[in-house]
């Protein structure tokens, strides 16, 4: 009986700690004209690395609004770490990253997912879950403690999963179809009558998670979008709707976006500047088009690349064929 | 798959708490000694007289919410652990908890010490000394990894087995029938209800104040705190809520099974998995089912009783394997 007496006061202290912990940090309200002429997400000489490795090092980076960064190197150089350094979501070694002109510390977690938003690079889903629901997810930040979503931010939802593509007609919406979804049409037609939004999203594809995860993002609405492999899973004309669909969001909120990709193509056409990462910290930062050539990707790949121009784009082509494949791929073991 | 508002969501509570209500009412009336309704009232709300006002108030009232209050407890510790561990076998007992508070009473059974606060004492504390044990070993580098949690939990699990079993073949016969009823669930020697009830108060309302960014935790880690979650300090609080509130049910009647992991699961299956509605639900599901299975166990062979943890699986078995073949494909869990 004591005992349980005590067990209880254990609880009322939990929960007041927890209240007490839980206050969001006090954060100024960023106002969009106030940060119009500052850099959105700055790193001043950052220095990031993982298990001992340096990922990169004295990385200054500025990104204004409207400006769209593509991270690109090989596999294992830590493109995925640099992003969620760059997310707050681990300490950098050195350096100080500023997000709208914040450190992360003084914006609290609460207040940082509200200008920024990551696209993780696998969905976790442990339980059961409506597509809505997993898209109304992204609201968390914008609602207080004990709110419920509200119609508002159900309509949000509805229009994110319409801009993906994967709006329905059955639960139609107001705006639906005026939100040019990609590719709304022919996925109506793909999935029949049952409403989508109703849908368990242990039930979808590989592309249409992916699309959902894209969708609690854009319902999230942050200012610096950062999206880890973006295309994942995603068929051909997902891929160019999808990049389509981030960088007229980015135009038209005045936003930025940060992006791992692996094609370089969509890359180069898909960017404004391109951040490389040679591995050992070693990196280059520039404009896409002055810094994406067939010598430095061919160097950041470790495999000769060709530029191959069309009199309208440029084209790098990775040469194949027997002889080409340098020795220094897979240790050379053949 | 159903999206919750807030009306809808009041509504089930509501229903889910008249069921609760009724069960409750259902211990009061039923026994050896047959009581109707009417009496009942009158011995809830008028003045108490008689043999009727001394049953409902010195037997039955008390052990009727005594098995509500566990119960609840069980159902919110299981949900809570389904998210920490963010798998849905999970359930109160899967991290040691009951195994420790079964060694610290039988310990005392045999021992000789009597029911009631000594033995309380024992569980509580052995339910207290397994959850730091599990806690210390599976930080100890500093790290805090689901995977790594669960190993230690079970083997902590394994290992107050091994003491459990040990002391049933040492203990005498005499004693050996009251060790397998605590082993199994027995609402009877619950003592006072109230610090159980309490406790279920104070943890459900720290568990809502959590409920939407375990919500979060649910679609991983990594989204969580991207969205402004603490997720170490969610698992924290996560841990030793649910660790507590489930050293408070074994405290109150022994290790019943089933009632932690299935419970959840009904509520999930049959309201979705907002955690904002799944908490208070899976609570009340589990107060009204521990209740009605404690007013079975001890009315179906009277004047014998049996342990209700038996009548738990009883019950909870078929009912969780009708939900889940009736569950659509791909929607289950």
């Amino acid at each position: 009986m004591v005992l349980i007496v005590v067990l209880i006061v254990v609880l009322i202290v939990v929960l007041i700690v927890a209240f007490i912990a839980g206050k969001p940090a006090p954060t100024s309200r960023l106002t969009r004209r106030s940060e119009m002429n500052s850099p959105l997400l700055a790193t001043h000489d950052l220095a990031v690395s993982i298990a001992g490795k340096a990922v990169a090092r004295d990385l200054n980076l500025t990104l204004h609004p409207g400006e769209r960064l593509v991270l690109l190197g090989r596999n294992g150089v830590g493109k995925t770490t640099l992003l969620h350094t760059l997310a707050g979501l681990r300490a950098p070694d050195s350096g100080e990253i500023l997000l709208a002109g914040q450190t992360y510390a003084a914006l609290g977690p609460r207040g940082a997912a509200r200008l920024r938003g990551l696209l993780p690079q696998h969905q976790g889903d442990a339980f059961a879950a409506s597509v809505l629901e997993t898209v109304l997810i992204g609201r968390h930040p914008h609602l207080s403690r004990w709110d419920w979503e509200s119609a508002a931010d159900e309509q949000i939802a509805r229009e994110a999963l319409a801009a993906v593509g994967l709006g329905d007609l059955a639960a139609a919406g107001p705006s639906q179809g005026s939100h040019g979804a990609p590719s709304g049409g022919s996925e109506r037609s793909e999935r029949g009558g049952r409403s989508l939004a109703a849908r368990s999203i242990h039930t979808l594809s590989g592309g249409e998670r992916q699309r959902v995860a894209l969708a609690t993002l854009l319902a999230q609405q942050p200012r610096v979008y950062l999206l880890d492999e973006p295309l994942a899973h995603l068929d051909l004309n997902h891929q160019i709707a999808v990049l389509e669909l981030v960088s007229r969001r980015v135009r038209e909120e005045a936003a930025a976006l940060v992006m791992v990709l692996h094609d370089i193509n969509l890359a180069a056409h898909f960017s404004d500047r391109a951040l490389l990462l040679y591995g050992e910290g070693e990196h280059e930062l520039g404009d896409s088009a002055a810094v994406l050539d067939a010598a430095r990707l061919s160097r950041l790949y470790g495999h000769p690349l060709r530029l191959i121009e069309d009199g309208e784009r440029r084209w790098f082509v990775p040469a194949v064929g027997l002889g080409t494949l340098p020795p220094s791929n897979y240790n050379g073991k053949v | 798959m159903i999206t919750m508002n807030r009306s809808r969501a009041f509504f089930a509570l509501v229903l889910l708490a008249l069921a609760a209500l009724s069960s409750i009412l259902l211990a009061l009336v039923v026994g050896s000694v047959t009581l109707d309704a009417g009496e009942v009232w009158a011995a809830l709300f008028g003045r108490g007289e008689g043999l009727a006002a001394e049953i409902v108030h010195g037997l039955r009232l008390p052990r009727a919410l005594a098995a509500a209050a566990a119960g609840g407890l069980l159902a919110l510790a299981g949900a809570l652990m389904q998210v920490l561990l963010r798998n849905p076998l999970a359930d109160p007992y899967v991290l040691g908890i009951s195994g420790g508070a079964a060694v610290g009473a039988l310990a005392a059974m045999m021992l000789g010490v009597g029911a009631h606060f000594g033995l309380e004492a024992a569980a509580f504390t052995g339910a207290l000394a397994a959850m730091g044990l599990v806690f210390g070993l599976s930080r100890g580098d500093g790290s805090w990894t689901q995977t790594r949690l669960l190993l230690t939990g079970v083997i902590v699990a394994a290992g107050c087995g091994a003491a459990v079993a040990l002391m049933l073949s040492l203990a005498p016969d005499h004693q050996l029938r009251g060790m397998l009823f605590w082993l199994m669930g027995d609402a009877s020697q619950a003592g006072d209800p109230w610090p159980a009830l309490l406790t279920l108060a104070l943890g459900l309302s720290a568990a809502l104040y959590f409920a939407r960014e375990l919500n979060l935790l649910g679609k991983g880690p990594l989204l969580a705190a991207t969205l402004g979650a603490d997720v170490a300090r969610l698992r924290l609080v996560l841990y030793f809520l649910a660790s507590l509130l489930t050293a408070a049910a074994v405290t109150t009647v022994g290790s019943v099974g089933f009632i932690g992991l299935v419970v959840p699961h009904l509520v999930r299956l049959a309201l979705g998995n907002d955690q904002r509605l799944l908490l208070p639900a899976a609570a009340l599901a589990g107060g009204a089912l521990l209740t009605l299975a404690d007013t079975l166990a001890r009315s179906v062979i009277a004047p014998q009783q049996l342990p209700v943890g038996v009548l738990t699986a009883l019950i909870g078995v078929p009912a969780f394997l009708f939900l889940l073949a009736r569950a659509p494909r791909g929607e289950q869990a």
